[in-house]
């Protein structure tokens, strides 16, 4: 019987003498000890990237068996899109910056201030859409201020530096990489409710190899384009590009380009490129 | 020790299956004898402990998913999702089958299997947590209820390494392994509540709703069950049954298992032959859902940096929980607690059932991690109780 797991009294009843007292404890200890030694070892390092993004729960199982119509369909994958997509984005508010306005007359018409969403790109920073005179004063549901970094005035883009979130993905992390257009893109916008989303379909897009914009950049055709400030994304949530520039010059920056930019914001003197 | 009908030990996989008796259980594996039992017997389809299921299916489900070689399309997956859950209201009636079998005769052992799995999943819980803060790893849920999560998955034991007839250690091991299930299942129900705070649904109704829908289901079941003019017609009951348990329990967001558990505990404390009847059905698709199960884990994992980040101390903190629960518990069994803690290594199909469970309330960027983290700590569990358990136990008995 000592080959059948028998504990002490069973083996003293069979005549066995027992086992060594301590073994078992010895190695409860023995693990546990370990265990915490790695444990708190591990615990030294940091997460060195995130890949989980803050999204809502996934659609209830049953769903999937309802039978829908098309425009359902559409509403999903928006929504869907949204859903993926709304933990990179930063609701931020932008004015025109009035202190730069003091020695004007008094009388000029001050146009509103206007919700736009900004990209985060890093932990506590994002790039948005600001115009040339254009400043951020605040951010929806962020728990601290927003400030305007640096800004490239040709293109009327700027960084933004915004408060931190327990989740900070990479906006840019698997954007495509050509966009060949004629395509349906889900165009984000911003709300005073938080981001919004419309489906859209991108005619035809050209490359504009204007000096003074990063590339590639696309001028897009068509009379219902996404306006400034837009983000535009494809329907599997990678993101296409920003829209940005004059409102009757309006671009469409690709990620690659929004990159280029951001690399010469940073590095920009000042934090404003000329 | 009692000793207990063949039938009880029932286990969540392989069963009283007379041909695996007439093999018998293997000795310690080698490569090659993997291989052989790979190929000649029906351990490839987990009819046998010489090679676990879980072994084979989640990496072939891994392969076969849209990380692999694509043939499970995410929208397959999608729709698969409600056979999931179906499946989990049978492993949760067979969790209640057994403990409603055990409860009356062996209450003993169901404390010291529950003391076991709570304190697995308190290790696990704790060091998970602890973890997750101090490395900054970002999780969009609350943290401690993704940790209960992990903890949950982690206390699921099967003791496929374990033929209950080959001496009393393992005999006991097997109970332990069919009854530590219980206390997570009901533990996962308030996981389920911490989960649900974002949700429409109230806090009030998911803690509640397993417990009238499996009312529910025991009593349509223990009515209808007995009165089936055929065999077949019987089969529909206990198939439309299970189908009304999951299905509500997927409809509501709230735990399949422990709708099961609920059903199968009435099944059999409840007169009647109800419990024996769903038993003998459910032998029929228990395999195949089991199969299920593991290739659809397989298929949803993802094999990201955050998965392998929470990986070691999942796989650090369930050894030291199972040793340090056979410890406190294996005193009350009359067992070593070492022999004890090496049968209750492999985690078994139920540690990826709880792991499926959460991802279906979960977002779906941190279920994904969890079943990461559950399948291969799963996989890897299985691997060290084939490979480094025979042998601890041989220098154990020497």
């Amino acid at each position: 019987m000592a080959a059948n797991g028998l504990n002490d009294r069973g083996r003293r009843e069979l005549g066995n003498p027992p086992e060594r007292p301590g073994r078992e404890s010895r190695l409860v200890v023995l693990v546990i000890g370990v265990s915490l030694a790695v444990l708190f070892l591990l615990a030294r390092f940091r997460f060195p990237a995130s890949d989980i993004s803050v999204v809502t729960p996934s659609a209830a199982p049953l769903a999937g068996l309802a039978a829908r119509a098309t425009f359902d369909d559409m509403a999903g994958t928006m929504s869907d899109v949204l859903a993926r997509v709304s933990g990179a984005i930063a609701v931020i508010e932008i004015a025109p910056d009035t202190r730069a306005k003091r020695a004007e007359s008094v009388s000029a018409q001050v146009p509103p201030s206007r919700w736009v969403p900004a990209l985060r790109v890093s932990e506590d920073v994002a790039i948005a859409h600001v115009p040339t005179g254009w400043r951020p004063i605040s951010g929806l549901n962020l728990d601290g201020p927003v400030e305007l970094v640096a800004v490239d005035a040709h293109t009327q883009t700027g960084l933004v530096r915004v408060p931190s979130v327990g989740a900070f993905p990479d906006g840019l992390s698997g954007a495509v990489t050509a966009f060949t257009g004629l395509a349906y893109a889900a165009v984000v916008d911003a709300t005073p409710a938080g981001p919004s989303v419309q489906p859209l379909f991108l005619g035809r897009v050209y490359p504009i190899s204007d000096t003074g914009w990063p590339q590639p950049a696309y001028g897009i055709a068509g009379q219902s384009a996404p306006v400034p400030g837009d983000l535009v994304f494809g329907i599997n949530g990678r993101l296409i590009g920003l829209v940005t520039g004059a409102t009757d010059a309006a671009r469409l920056l690709s990620a690659e380009a929004l990159g280029t930019l951001i690399g010469q914001l940073k590095s920009a003197p000042g934090g404003s490129k000329p | 020790m009692k000793p207990v009908r063949p039938e009880v030990r029932r286990r969540e996989l392989g069963g009283p299956d007379p041909l695996d008796r007439r093999l018998g259980v293997p000795n310690p594996p080698s490569a090659l004898g993997w291989l052989v039992a790979l190929l000649r017997r029906r351990s490839a389809l987990g009819f046998a402990p010489a090679l676990t299921p879980a072994v084979i299916f989640l990496p072939l489900g891994a392969l076969l998913g849209p990380h692999g070689l694509a043939w499970f399309s995410p929208r397959l997956l999608g729709r698969l999702d409600l056979a999931v859950t179906i499946a989990l209201a049978v492993l949760g009636v067979l969790v209640g089958i057994a403990l409603g079998r055990e409860i009356r005769t062996a209450f003993g052992l169901f404390l010291a299997a529950s003391l076991e799995s709570a304190v697995t999943t308190a290790a696990v819980t704790a060091a998970s947590a602890f973890y997750i803060q101090k490395t900054g790893m970002p999780i969009s849920v609350p943290l401690l209820a993704f940790s209960l999560a992990l903890g949950l998955c982690a206390s699921a034991s099967s003791a496929t390494s374990a033929d209950p007839d080959s001496e009393p250690a393992a005999s006991v091991a097997t109970r332990v392994a069919d009854l530590d299930d219980v206390v997570p299942i009901v533990l996962a129900v308030g996981a389920f509540a911490l989960f649900a705070q974002g949700y429409s649904v109230s806090t009030t109704v998911v803690l509640l709703a397993p417990l009238v829908l499996g009312l529910a289901v025991g009593a349509i079941g223990w009515l209808v069950f007995d009165r089936a003019e055929s065999g077949p017609e019987r089969v529909v009951f206990v198939l439309g049954a299970l189908a009304l348990a999951g299905g509500a329990a997927a409809y509501l967001r709230v735990s399949p298992l422990a709708v099961g558990l609920v059903a199968g505990l009435i099944w059999t404390v409840a007169p009647g032959r109800a419990d024996r009847v769903v038993e003998s059905d459910l032998r029929k698709v228990q395999h195949p859902l089991v199969v299920l199960l593991l290739v659809t884990a397989g298929a949803h994992a993802t094999l990201s940096s955050a998965a392998w980040w929470l990986l070691p101390p999942y796989l650090l903190f369930r050894m030291a929980g199972k040793v340090a629960g056979a410890w406190l518990s294996g005193p009350r069994l009359d067992v070593r607690p070492s022999d004890l803690a090496s049968y209750l290594m492999p985690p078994g199909v139920l540690a990826v059932a709880f792991a499926l469970n959460f991802r279906q309330v979960l977002p779906q960027a941190v279920g994904d991690v969890l079943l990461s983290t559950v399948a291969l700590g799963t996989a890897a569990f299985e691997l060290f109780a084939l490979a480094v358990v025979p042998h601890w136990r041989r220098r154990a008995v020497r």
